[in-house]
C-alpha cells in the first residue's frame, strides 16, 4: 500500500468533501464526475493546500495530514499558470532540482535531459507564452519529474488542449510514470481519460459524496453511461 | 483626433498671442527642474511607502480589510484643498510636531516649500498608490502561491520570481502617473510652495498668466512642461504595463509565506500607518468643522449649486468623448491605435491653465467668459478627466470587441447601434463608474475657475481657496466639511452601484 485516504474529509469554505480510497504504488487513480463537484478540492487536500477536517491520509503508514506541501511526497499539476511567465523553459524546469537551484553545468546536463525526454529541448531559451499550451503542459510535468515525488497529481493540467494532443502527453506521461514507477492522480469529467489512465476510479457523486470503484467493477457498472 | 490635438491647440493660441522666443532664461531653468525634482521625489516616497503597505494589506486578513480598501478609493476623489488644509492644520506652526519641537527647545519648521509640496502630494497620492499595487499582488495567479509552497520558496525566491516581476511589470506606470500628477497639480504648489525658491511649472504658468499677463512666458513653459511630459508618457507606455483602476477588488489573503513576529509587527505597522493616513483628513475637517457650520454665509449655497451644474456638465461631456474614443481605439489597428492611445492619454500632461487661457483667448471676443465661466470649467474640467474615464472604460471595450466583434461585423450592425445597442448595455456599470468619479472630481477641483471667474459664479472649492486666502480659517473648515460631503456623497453612489451590480450578477447566475 502505498496512499490510503481513509474517510478524508477536506474543507473549501463552505464545501466539503469526503473521500475514502487506496491507491497502490505505480497504480494510477482518476477523480471523475461533473463539475463542481469537489475533485480539485481533494486534489488540494492531498496536495496539503486545504487542511484534512476528518480522517486520516497516509503514505506508507504515516499519516501526511500535518506536512507542509514541500515536504509530501506528492506533486501537482494545477489547471493553468503552472509556470512563471518571465522566466525561460530551462529555468522554470531547473527550480525542479530546488528552490534555488541555478543552471550551473551539472544541473544543465539535467535540464536538458529531461527536456529531451518530453521533447522540448528546443525550445529551452524560449518564454512560456511563446510556447503552446501543449508545450506548456510538458514544461510543467519536465520539472515535476525533475522532483522525483512518487506521487503526482493532474488538475485537469491539459483540459485547456484537444483530444488527440492530450491522448499524446497522457501517453508520454504513462510510459514515464510506468517506468519510474509514478502514481498518478488525475481529474477529469472526460471519460476518455478514464480508459486511457487505466487505473481504479473515485467517482464525484456530488453534494460532497464519493465512492471507490476498481477499475473493472466501473467499466461494468457504467461502461453504458459513458461509453469507457 | 481633436482630442488629441487640444494640448498644441492650446499652446499654439497662446503663441500667437504673445511675443514668443524659444530661449528660457536662468528662472525658468530653475523653475523645471525644481518641478522634475519635487515630481520625482514625491512619486518615488509615494510607491516606496505604498509597496510594504500594499503587501502587508494583501498579505493578511484582518477587521476592516474590507473598509479599508473602500475608504483609498475615496482618497482618490477626495478635494486637494481639503488635503492642503489637513496639511496647515497638523504640519502648520501651531501643529502638534512643532509643537513637541517648540517644547524640547528647537525651532519650530515651516510647513510651506518643498517639504509642505511633498507631504501634501504624498498624502493624496499614497493612498491612490497603494490601491494599485494592492491590484497587482491581487493579479499573481492563486498557482504561483501554491506552487511557491510546493517548491518550497524561500522569502528570497518568493521575491525573486512572483513579488518583483509583478512590481517591474506595474511600478513604472504608477510612478508615472504620481509623477504627471505632481508635476501639474498646481493647487499644492500655490498653497504650500512659499516662495520662488518652491515655484513650480504650473505655479509659473499661473503667475505669468495673472499677475505678469505674459503669455508668452505661459506658452513656452507650457510647451517644455508638455514636450517632457509626453516623453516621460511614452516610455512609460513602452516599458510599462497600464494599471488597471476598477471600481472593485475581489480581496484574498494568500497561503502566504510564514511570517515571524517582527514582519508580523512591520505589517500591522503598516497597515496601521495608512489606516492613520486616510482617516486624518475627514476626522480633521469634521472636528474644525462642525462647530463652525453656521457661520457660513448663504452664498456657500449657490456656490454649492454652481459646482453640481460644473461637475454634472464635466461628467456629462466627459463620457461623451470617452466613449467614441474608447469605441474609435479598439476598431483601430495597431499602429494608429497605439497613436490614438497616447494622444488621448497626452491630455494628462496638458496645463489646465494654458487650456482654460487658451478657451479664454479663443473666446473672449465672442461670448462674456466670466458670464460663462461655469460652462467653460465644466467643458475643461470634462476633457482632462478623459485619460482617468478611458483607463476605466478601454478594458471593458476591448473585451466586448474581441468577443463579439466579428459577429457585430457580419450582422452589419451600424456604428450607432453597436454602440447604443451592444457596448453600452454590457459596459453599463463601468460608464456609470466612470460617470461617478468624473463627478466626483471635478466637484473638488479647484479647476480653471480661478482664470476667470467672477464673484457671482464662484464653486465651492473657489469660495474655499478665497476663504483660506482672507485667513477665515473657521469659515474654510465648515466649507471644507460641506465640500468634503459633496465629494463623498458622489462617490457613495458609485458604491451603490456597484452593489446593486454586483447583486443582479449573482441572481443572474
Amino acid at each position: 500500500m502505498q496512499l490510503c485516504a481513509k474517510k478524508c474529509s477536506i474543507k473549501n469554505g463552505n464545501f466539503s468533501v469526503n473521500c475514502d480510497f487506496v491507491l497502490k504504488k505505480g497504480n494510477h487513480l482518476a477523480l471523475f464526475g461533473p463539475s463542481g463537484t469537489g475533485k480539485s478540492t481533494v486534489l488540494l487536500g492531498l496536495s496539503g493546500f486545504l487542511p484534512i477536517r476528518e480522517g486520516e491520509l497516509l503514505y506508507k503508514n504515516k499519516t501526511l495530514s500535518s506536512l507542509e506541501p514541500k515536504d509530501r511526497p506528492i506533486d501537482i499539476l494545477f489547471q493553468e499558470n503552472n509556470l512563471f511567465p518571465h522566466i525561460s523553459v530551462a529555468q522554470n524546469v531547473v527550480l525542479g532540482l530546488g528552490p534555488s537551484a541555478r543552471m550551473t553545468n551539472q544541473n544543465k546536463e539535467i535540464v536538458y535531459k529531461i527536456l529531451k525526454k518530453v521533447n522540448l529541448f528546443e525550445e529551452k531559451d524560449r518564454l512560456p507564452e511563446n510556447i503552446s499550451g501543449g508545450q506548456r503542459s510538458r514544461v510543467a510535468i519536465a520539472r515535476s519529474l525533475l522532483r522525483k515525488k512518487p506521487i503526482l497529481l493532474l488538475d485537469e493540467p491539459f483540459s485547456a488542449l484537444d483530444f488527440v494532443l492530450k491522448s499524446d502527453i497522457l501517453k508520454l506521461l504513462i510510459s514515464i510514470a510506468k517506468k519510474d514507477k509514478l502514481s498518478i492522480l488525475l481529474v477529469s469529467h472526460d471519460p476518455r481519460d478514464i480508459r486511457f489512465l487505466g487505473g481504479d476510479i473515485l467517482y464525484f457523486l456530488g453534494k460532497g459524496k464519493t465512492k471507490f470503484y476498481k477499475k473493472d467493477v466501473f467499466h461494468k457498472e457504467f461502461s453504458k453511461k459513458f461509453e469507457v | 483626433m481633436g482630442v488629441s490635438f487640444l494640448s498644441l491647440g492650446s499652446i499654439i493660441i497662446l503663441l500667437v498671442n504673445s511675443q514668443f522666443s524659444f530661449f528660457i532664461s536662468h528662472y525658468e531653468r530653475e523653475i523645471l527642474i525644481f518641478t522634475l525634482f519635487q515630481g520625482f521625489l514625491s512619486a518615488l516616497l509615494s510607491v516606496c511607502l505604498a509597496i510594504p503597505i500594499s503587501r502587508s494589506i494583501f498579505r493578511n486578513n484582518f477587521p476592516g480589510k474590507n473598509i479599508l480598501v473602500r475608504l483609498m478609493n475615496v482618497m482618490f476623489v477626495l478635494p486637494v484643498l481639503i488635503v492642503i488644509l489637513t496639511v496647515i492644520k497638523i504640519f502648520g506652526f501651531n501643529g502638534t510636531p512643532n509643537q513637541i519641537l517648540d517644547f524640547f527647545g528647537f525651532e519650530k519648521i515651516s510647513i510651506y516649500g518643498l517639504q509642505g509640496i511633498l507631504i501634501g502630494h504624498i498624502l493624496i497620492n499614497l493612498p491612490f498608490a497603494v490601491r494599485l499595487i494592492l491590484s497587482g499582488w491581487l493579479m499573481i495567479p492563486s498557482e504561483h502561491f501554491r506552487l511557491a509552497r510546493q517548491l518550497n520558496f524561500s522569502r528570497k525566491e518568493y521575491f525573486k520570481y512572483l513579488e518583483l516581476p509583478m512590481l517591474i511589470k506595474i511600478i513604472p506606470s504608477i510612478f508615472t502617473i504620481i509623477f504627471l500628477f505632481c508635476c501639474l497639480t498646481f493647487s499644492i504648489a500655490l498653497i504650500l510652495g512659499g516662495g520662488p525658491g518652491s515655484t513650480t511649472l504650473e505655479l509659473a504658468i499661473y503667475q505669468s498668466i495673472i499677475f505678469d499677463g505674459n503669455l508668452g512666458v505661459a506658452a513656452r513653459l507650457s510647451l517644455y512642461q508638455l514636450i517632457i511630459m509626453i516623453l516621460i508618457l511614452i516610455i512609460s507606455f513602452k516599458i510599462s504595463a497600464k494599471p488597471v483602476f476598477e471600481n472593485s477588488l475581489i480581496l484574498k489573503a494568500e497561503n502566504y509565506i510564514a511570517k515571524n513576529r517582527l514582519q508580523q509587527g512591520l505589517d500591522f505597522l503598516s497597515v496601521a500607518t495608512l489606516a492613520i493616513f486616510i482617516s486624518m483628513p475627514p476626522i480633521i475637517i469634521f472636528c474644525k468643522g462642525i462647530p463652525n457650520i453656521f457661520s457660513v454665509e448663504t452664498f456657500v449655497f449657490s456656490a454649492l449649486l454652481n459646482s453640481l451644474l460644473v461637475a454634472f456638465l464635466a461628467a456629462t461631456v466627459n463620457l461623451c468623448i470617452s466613449v467614441v474614443l474608447s469605441f474609435t481605439i479598439v476598431k483601430e489597428e495597431s499602429l494608429r491605435k497605439l497613436v490614438l492611445e497616447i494622444g488621448t492619454f497626452s491630455l494628462i500632461c496638458i496645463s489646465p491653465l494654458v487650456l482654460g487661457t487658451a478657451i479664454f483667448l479663443a473666446l473672449f471676443k465672442y461670448i462674456d467668459i466670466s458670464e460663462n465661466s461655469l460652462v467653460l470649467t465644466g467643458l475643461v474640467n470634462g476633457i482632462l478627466t478623459i485619460p482617468f474615464s478611458l483607463t476605466i472604460l478601454l478594458p471593458g471595450f476591448v473585451k466586448i470587441t474581441k468577443r463579439y466583434g466579428h459577429i457585430m461585423r457580419s450582422l452589419g450592425l451600424s456604428n450607432f447601434k453597436q454602440i447604443f445597442e451592444i457596448y453600452f448595455p454590457l459596459m453599463k456599470f463601468p460608464i456609470r463608474f466612470a460617470f461617478a468619479l468624473v463627478f466626483a472630481l471635478s466637484i473638488g477641483d479647484l479647476g480653471i475657475i480661478v482664470l476667470f471667474s467672477g464673484s457671482e459664479s464662484s464653486t465651492l472649492p473657489m469660495y474655499l481657496y478665497r476663504l483660506m486666502g482672507s485667513y477665515r480659517m473657521d469659515e474654510a473648515y465648515a466649507v471644507a466639511l460641506l465640500l468634503l460631503i459633496l465629494a463623498l456623497s458622489s462617490f457613495w453612489i458609485i458604491e451603490k452601484g456597484f452593489y446593486y451590480a454586483t447583486l443582479r450578477k449573482k441572481m443572474l447566475n
